[in-house]
């Protein structure tokens, strides 16, 4: 993998390492110049072990969360690129009349054999010409070959396939290619197979195999060759040349010609520009294909797109981590309050302090990032194995591996986070008031500077410089001039920033830039997000209370972001990136808290008064409730962490649960399980398929089943009015079987028609009457949707409505003659019933009457797979293929499914943050109220009252979290669903037993870590806690 | 005053097992205290007067003898029962105050009310107790303020409010003026004893200093978790274990010395004359 987040790997780690290499040496001097600092810095780490080992743990799973999504990333990239070295072997080019494109975006599957299968034929004289530009030099090989596609047939096995590539392979020029062991000994009627094909067939040396080019054709197989270089990596026949050229009646034609560059498989790669360079003046017209390097492309665009993916949903997880460290660190600080300021009092400087908290800090950091690291890559082998697990059918083994360099960046990157944001806290603790930390005093907060005389400080400071100066103290002018000028001009900047003007004028300039020059609505909302604050600000700085002000950003920010506000006009147009969900997330859980911050008084007492109802919970409630109001900036971190990742968990949950419903297997298959597909040229009718099927139930070759309908399925042209001229189209001729016993849905009823029952009773009996599929209608919104512009399509009808004015339309049949018919009806996403579907006199209408298509629904648990293989070897010799359309859309949405229950897995990891967080903050708690607990206990809490304290504690920091993530989630999975979804036909779908066992095991495992080490605090003898210091 | 023992504490011994240290904290202690009574317990540091205080008042338990406070063993109750009865009949001034930081002054005193399940009091008449509390000891305008935001006088104030607020029998105070400046000290212990006259309450004070013993009823001397007779040396300036108010103001005369203790030897009082 080149890049993440787009930044080459390369140039990440470097920046990243001389990162690394500053912190060391920046702290190693500090070691070594301020040994007291560090020294006492490096004593307070084993002071409390189990503090100790919960820092080192928070602390490393944001490392573990980054190595293990670049780790995926590696895994992704290398398996790809293995399966396109294992599939193309040593070739790079391929040279023929047609431009083969590589399909850009992510795939877990890749193309089966090289892509040369259909090419159209050119004369060979061109290969001779390249196979002289075979120099050792930039080519080492190059080979001419015939490649087609056709239905084969096992003679042995009664096996068949329809799509076989037939690979004539020709001289090869060159060593840097190998022609397949045995291709020169072939006889005339003798061929050779690859595994792929052998293993589809069940193919064995000596067994017969047809080839169907109209009347099949026997070839005796003589040996079966490995997949992969020129024996392809999809089923595949291989021949010499001469063979492909006499049977496709092609002689001195040939339809591509592979080269090979210098070096391995692996490495020839490299000199494709050279290659291309070279047989360009040599090719003409042809196209010379760089398959290897598109291929390798493209396998670095799936990882890519996989890290980005998971780096995305990691995200949250590690801006929680970033907050769980402020939250330690906070922690820490408050517990050492009083001796922070012994240290000021008996003369350590606040930088000596920084340097204390920045030395212990490093030291937790340094492990953690190994031990996070270390998980990181356990945890990517470990993912790796799942998703090669979950995707086994695909064309592409997953094959876990880690770089060294993606574990040097995880383990890095994950430091230097880490490091910031100790320092940033170690700045924040260092400002202790002495007395106030000594004494345990509140001191009352100096109100800010006018912006004023914020305004005024830098002349101020330049005017004492040239006073300095003229009085020749030119050492106190250079001092003042050089830093207390520099520092008066930061603080009036502050001053504005803190007041509103800077964040209103970023965010303008950003939601510009967003609409007008970046086109992202990520970054105008972004603008948004920041104008609303800075307005907040504003708001504060003309007189309104902080309250007002505050809670008017955290409620503009969450009606912004949870509500669909941003779709009209030209916002609609801008793109967007996976980086969005992020920032919304940050915005719409940002926008609660800063609510609840400036709210928690009034809800914490709400709280305790309801609960206060309850006899003695009274003082419990009353005790539990306050020091979350009392530590309000603790509160606040501990619910954004939490309510960060229930928001990521719980809206992962519902979309995916809600899109991958996009094909339902029932209404997707009509809940057909087998699905019978006549040659055209060798057609089957419907009295020789039910006899067969009966002969075969009754032989125990398969289930009987329930249901045969016959289809005829068959191309079309069709305009709708608002059409131009008439395009490509398909029609379904369904018998009355098939009305009787379908399973379709429509998603749109034509104005006239009350029920799905009352279309089809009306296409039955009406051949005028037609419903049609719903990707031909209007999908407006739909970012998925892609149309060719030349397609049929009926636009009037909106896939979002469920009903619609029924639309006539022209279909002309084979016979050339057309025909009116009217749309009254929708199919959901179907994909066995693309087209125009109409009852069988309406086919027959035009041109059509014989069925094609079979459709079988078997009782329930019958073994579909011999169903097929029975009928399939049955009618092998007609060339009839059979599929399993209900499995198959099974299949793909468990496919789809179980990828998103991995990221949410993985998002699960960042729960564990969440927890470690609470861990943390009611570990504390209990240890830093033991004393107190022992007054509690003295003055007639029972054991059970003081439990009670912490667990409702617990309780209302995790259920609040609770209800912020669960409510922003499930409103913000709306939204999306209404702009993206909503135009399928499908439904919201918010997997509601998942989300109450998630949101039940969260609470639970909160109010333990809450419960556990209160419990252990109230059983201890009361004098002992009142003596604890 | 009555003449009826509220306290009886009989043969009481407690050992404290650091796991590397046996220190025998009270040796087969006997002691009596009359109901009304105002007692103080003095001895020097280390000589167990706390862990009497705490064993006495429940918070402690013993290894063995019994302690029956107005005619019940404590350590036959289960500790639900106890945590009842103490919060119905006993009060607590501690020296560090031990006030919960995150209640304001009131909160922290209508606590024990609410708390008291003998007499169901409701939140509305706690809150009024609470404010007449904190009158008595002439803390009525910083009722909603923060202990933070209280002096150490003013906190020791709250607890004493807290510790009477349900008219408990008996008031156990630890130390109750250790942290403070001596005219605080006074104002407190007269405050104390007031509230003792006035109510009949019981009050057992451990403290190091000798004005305040001298305005209780009774002084228990303690020297090596048992009680002895009055020490053989006094300082001249009343104070023992010279840790408390009277050095902080200059109106000290004597001078305290810590004991050096020697393995094996029993810890001794060494006073200095100035």
């Amino acid at each position: 993998m080149n890049e993440i987040f787009g930044i080459p790997a390369n140039t990440l780690l470097i920046v990243l390492l001389t990162l690394l290499g500053l912190i060391f040496i920046g702290v190693g001097i500090t070691a070594v110049r301020y040994p007291l600092p560090f020294r006492l810095g490096m004593r307070n780490i084993p002071r409390r072990k189990s503090q100790t080992a919960l820092i080192i743990v928070g602390l490393a799973l944001s490392t573990l969360i980054i190595t293990s999504a670049l780790g995926i990333g590696d895994t992704i990239d290398y398996s790809v690129k293995v399966a396109v070295y294992d599939r193309l072997g040593a070739v790079d080019q391929e040279i023929s009349a047609t431009l083969q494109e590589t399909p850009a975006g992510f795939s877990f599957g890749a193309s089966p054999n090289t892509s040369a299968d259909n090419n159209e034929w050119f004369a060979a004289a061109v290969a001779a010409n390249i196979a002289a530009q075979v120099d050792g030099i930039v080519l080492d090989a190059a080979v001419p070959v015939a490649v087609q596609t056709l239905p084969v047939f096992s003679s042995n096995s009664n096996l068949s396939e329809a799509a076989v590539a037939i690979r004539g392979i020709g001289e090869v020029t060159g060593a840097g290619l190998a022609a397949p062991a045995g291709l020169a000994d072939l006889g005339e009627d003798e061929l050779l197979v690859n595994a792929s094909l052998a293993d589809a067939l069940d193919i064995n040396p000596g067994d017969e195999l047809l080839l169907v080019k109209g009347m099949p054709t026997p070839f005796t197989v003589t040996a079966v060759v490995p997949d992969g270089e020129l024996a392809g990596s999809g089923p595949a026949v291989i021949w010499s040349l001469a063979q492909a050229q006499a049977f496709f009646g092609q002689e001195g034609q040939v339809t591509a010609v592979l080269t090979s560059n210098v070096g391995d498989r692996e490495t020839g790669v490299a000199l494709t520009d050279s290659a291309i360079t070279q047989l360009s003046p040599i090719t003409g017209d042809l196209f010379i294909n760089a398959v290897k390097a598109d291929q390798l492309a493209a396998a670095a665009t799936s990882a890519e797109f996989i890290t980005t993916l998971f780096v995305t949903f990691g995200m949250f997880s590690i801006f929680s981590g970033i907050l769980l460290i402020f939250l330690i660190f906070s922690v820490l600080a408050a517990e050492r309050k009083s001796e922070l300021g012994m240290s000021r009092a008996v003369g350590l400087q606040r930088a000596d302090l920084v340097r204390q908290f920045v030395s212990e800090g490093l030291a937790y950091n340094f492990l953690a990032a190994v031990i996070g690291a270390t998980l990181g890559v356990l945890a990517a082998f470990g993912l790796a194995q799942a998703i090669a697990a979950l995707i086994a059918d695909s064309t592409i083994n997953i094959i876990p591996r880690v770089g060294l360099r993606s574990a040097l960046i995880g383990y890095s990157l994950g430091l230097v986070i880490t490091f910031a944001t100790v320092s940033l806290s170690a700045i924040r603790i260092s400002r202790v008031n002495i007395i106030a930390a000594i004494r345990d005093l509140n001191l009352p907060t100096l109100p800010r500077e006018s912006q004023w005389t914020l305004f005024l400080r830098p002349f101020l400071v330049w005017r004492a410089a040239v006073t300095k100066a003229g009085k020749g103290n030119g050492r106190e002018a250079l001092r003042l001039f050089l830093l207390a000028g520099p520092k008066a001009i930061l603080s009036f900047w502050g001053g504005l920033f803190a007041r509103g003007p800077i964040l209103l004028g970023l965010g303008y300039l950003l939601a510009y830039i967003g609409v007008n020059v970046a086109e992202q609505i990520g970054v105008y909302a972004l603008g948004v997000s920041l104008f609303i604050i800075g307005l907040g600000q504003l708001f504060h700085w003309m007189g309104l209370s902080s309250r007002w002000s505050y809670s008017f950003v955290g409620l503009a920010l969450i009606l912004y972001w949870a509500l669909p506000t941003r779709n009209g006009g030209k916002l609609a147009e801008l793109g967007s990136n996976p980086g969005d969900f992020f920032i919304s997330g940050l915005f719409l859980v940002g926008g609660a808290i800063v609510l609840f911050l400036y709210n928690a008084d009034f809800l914490l007492n709400l709280f305790a008064g309801v609960l206060g109802r309850f006899g003695r919970l009274l003082p419990v409630a009353r005790v539990s409730v306050a020091y979350p109001v009392m530590t309000k900036g603790r509160t606040a971190t501990t619910l954004a962490m939490f309510s960060l990742i229930i928001f990521t968990l719980v809206g992962t949950t519902t979309i995916t649960n809600t899109f991958s419903n996009f094909l339902d297997p029932i209404a997707g298959s009509g809940d057909y399980d087998v699905l019978v597909q006549a040659n055209p040229f060798n057609p089957v009718s419907m009295a020789e398929m039910e006899t067969a099927v009966t002969d075969l139930a009754a032989e125990g070759k398969m289930a009987s089943p329930t249901a045969v309908a016959s289809v005829i399925f068959a191309p079309v042209t069709a305009q709708s009015p608002e059409m131009a001229q008439p395009a490509s189209y398909l029609i379904n001729g369904v018998d009355d079987t098939f009305f009787a016993t379908h399973r379709l849905e429509l998603g749109g009823i034509a104005t006239g028609y009350e029920s799905a029952d009352e279309v089809w009773t009306a296409v039955q009996n009406d051949p005028s009457l037609i419903v049609i599929d719903n990707f031909s209608v209007d999908r407006g919104g739909d970012p998925t949707a892609s149309r060719d512009e030349a397609a049929f399509a009926v636009n009037s009808i909106s896939a979002a409505s469920g009903s619609f004015d029924p639309v006539t339309i022209q279909i002309t049949g084979q016979d050339g003659v057309t025909h009116e018919f009217t749309i009254i009806g929708v199919i959901n996403s179907a994909p066995n019933f693309f087209g125009a579907t109409m009852n069988r006199q309406a086919a027959e209408m035009l041109g059509y009457d014989q069925p094609n298509r079979f459709f079988l629904r078997l009782p329930a648990n019958a073994d579909t797979r011999s169903a097929a293989n029975a009928i399939e070897g049955e009618f092998s010799r007609s060339g009839l293929q059979t599929s399993l359309p209900k499995e198959q859309l099974e299949a793909s949405r468990s496919s789809v499914r179980s990828i998103f229950f991995l990221i949410q897995g993985f998002i699960g990891l960042g729960l564990l943050i969440g927890i470690a967080a609470l861990g943390v903050v009611m570990i504390r708690a209990v240890v830093e109220r033991r004393q107190q607990i022992g007054v509690l206990r003295a003055i007639g809490f029972t054991q059970g009252m003081v439990q009670n304290i912490f667990v409702l504690e617990g309780m209302f920091i995790s259920g609040l979290a609770t209800i912020i993530g669960y409510g922003l989630a499930l409103t913000f999975s709306y939204n999306l669903y209404l702009q993206v979804a909503a135009d399928q036909g499908l439904a919201f779908l918010p997997p509601w037993s998942a989300l109450i066992t998630i949101g039940a095991a969260i609470i639970g495992v909160s109010l333990l870590t809450a419960w556990l080490p209160a419990r252990a605090t109230s059983q201890v003898v009361i004098a002992e806690a009142l003596r604890y210091e | 005053m009555n003449e009826k023992m509220i306290i009886q504490a009989k043969s009481v011994k407690k050992t404290y097992n650091t796991g590397k240290v046996i220190v025998p904290a009270l040796r087969g202690l006997d002691l009596n205290v009359r109901q009304g009574e105002m007692v103080a317990i003095m001895g020097a540091s280390g000589c167990g007067k706390t862990t009497l205080l705490n064993t006495l008042s429940g918070l402690d338990e013993i290894d063995e003898g019994v302690i029956e406070i107005d005619g019940r063993d404590l350590a036959q109750m289960k500790d639900k029962e106890r945590t009842a009865y103490r919060a119905a009949n006993m009060g607590f001034v501690f020296q560090f105050y031990n006030l919960l930081p995150v209640l304001t002054a009131v909160e922290n005193v209508e606590m024990p009310l609410l708390l008291d399940d003998s007499r169901k009091i409701k939140a509305k008449e706690a809150r009024q107790m609470a404010h007449a509390a904190l009158a008595a000891v002439g803390l009525a305008e910083q009722a909603d303020q923060r202990p933070a935001e209280l002096s150490g006088g003013q906190r020791q104030r709250v607890t004493i409010a807290r510790a009477l607020v349900n008219n408990p029998a008996i008031v156990w105070a630890d130390e109750p003026t250790g942290d403070l400046d001596s005219v605080t000290s006074q104002e407190i212990i007269e405050l104390m004893r007031r509230l003792n006259q006035e109510n009949g309450q019981t009050f057992v004070i451990v403290t190091h200093s000798l004005e305040i013993g001298e305005q209780c009823d009774r002084i228990i001397w303690m020297k090596d978790g048992q009680i002895v007779a009055e020490p053989q040396h006094v300082p001249a300036n009343g104070k023992v274990n010279g840790q408390t108010n009277g050095q902080t103001n200059g109106q000290s005369n004597g001078r305290y010395r810590e004991p050096i203790l020697q393995p094996n030897s029993e810890p001794e009082l060494i006073f200095v004359a100035n």
